[in-house]
């Protein structure tokens, strides 16, 4: 069982969710920008605002998706460890914040959800973004990069030993794909 | 370049996004049920359309869905997930902006709806290559990664 969960905690790319974290935290910094001002009585603004004003947090939210979006764009490990931390710090953070200083009332509290979902594949990711980057330093690789390869290689040469076996015109239509989609 | 792009794109990689996706769904169900802060004003596009406990229905089905085909690897389930979820979020980015005007908390959806229409072409192209050839391109990626693993992570 415990084996089972540590192949499923590492066998994240650090890339795709990320981004997507990434662009949805940018939006979410973006819309509390624009609402900062209509918003001054909510109970989830007051609660943030306890502990610092809403603009840092919304300056936060934008830098966190910022890095974050550049770097998995540019495949920079060390930018992606320093992104996702920020996000787990952020996201942390704010869900802490409020389920600590929010009135408690099942109705307010349950509205952290999101939140809380953000938190944790935040941390998903910067645990893989960390492991990455120990064989990164260790190896001189990227190992996720290198699966990857491996894989294509594996693809390549049993596409070969297929066509070899049963030389049809489907067969060579399929290599044809499967050689520009490997190259 | 476009080569390593189709690569990127086409291969479906466990399993994140999906996860993302369905946890952020079912989060959005429950912020629903609540109507708390900004999504009082969703809650209340919504409720023109069908009653809310509907679309909460609609959001753990769809989360649903997407679990059972991550954690039990079942790419059919997978595929009407990304199916059902493009459709999902794609048709709430376009209602609420119909409704309620643009806004970045519309282009979540959109986002969402993004990733969906990815995981449909990652998950087509896994399903064709097992189909074809009888390789489970995600085991085969697990057992190598495990593989690297163990040999290098001492």
């Amino acid at each position: 069982m415990l084996i089972k969960l540590r192949q499923i905690l590492y066998r994240q790319q650090p890339k795709s969710t990320d981004l997507m974290m990434g662009i949805i935290s940018f939006l979410f910094a973006w819309a509390a920008y624009l609402t900062r001002n209509i918003q001054t009585e909510s109970p989830v603004v007051a609660a943030m605002e306890r502990i610092a004003p809403l603009i840092f947090w919304i300056i936060l939210l934008a830098i966190y998706g910022v890095v974050i979006i550049l770097a998995t764009a540019f495949n920079y490990v060390p930018g992606i460890v320093l992104g996702t931390g920020l996000g787990t710090f952020v996201w942390g953070a704010i869900s802490g914040i409020l389920l600590t200083n929010l009135p408690f009332q099942p109705r307010l509290l349950l509205g952290v959800a999101i939140y809380i979902v953000f938190f944790v594949f935040s941390s998903w990711s910067f645990m893989n973004a960390l492991e990455v980057y120990r064989l990164t330093k260790k190896f001189g690789k990227n190992y996720h990069r290198v699966v990857e390869e491996d894989m294509i290689k594996e693809l390549i040469d049993l596409r070969n030993r297929v066509a070899q076996a049963t030389a049809t015109n489907d067969l060579r239509e399929a290599e044809r794909k499967l050689d520009h989609h490997v190259r | 370049m476009l080569g390593r792009l189709r690569d990127y794109i086409l291969a479906e990689r466990p399993y994140g996004v999906k996860l993302l996706m369905a946890s952020s769904a079912i989060a959005i169900a429950i912020m629903l049920q609540t109507k708390g802060g900004a999504s009082s004003t969703v809650a209340y596009d919504m409720e023109r359309v069908a009653n809310l406990n509907v679309w909460c229905g609609v959001f753990v089905g769809y989360a649903l869905l997407l679990f059972y085909g991550v954690l039990w690897e079942n790419a059919t389930a997978r595929m009407i997930g990304s199916i059902f979820g493009t459709i999902m979020w794609l048709g709430l980015f376009t209602f609420h902006t119909i409704v309620s005007g643009v806004g970045p908390l519309r282009g979540v959806y959109l986002v969402f709806g993004i990733f969906s229409i990815w995981n449909i072409l990652a998950v087509y192209e896994y399903i064709r290559i097992q189909r074809k050839y009888g390789i489970d391109l995600t085991k085969m990626a697990n057992d190598m990664m495990l593989q690297f693993m163990r040999k290098y992570r001492k």
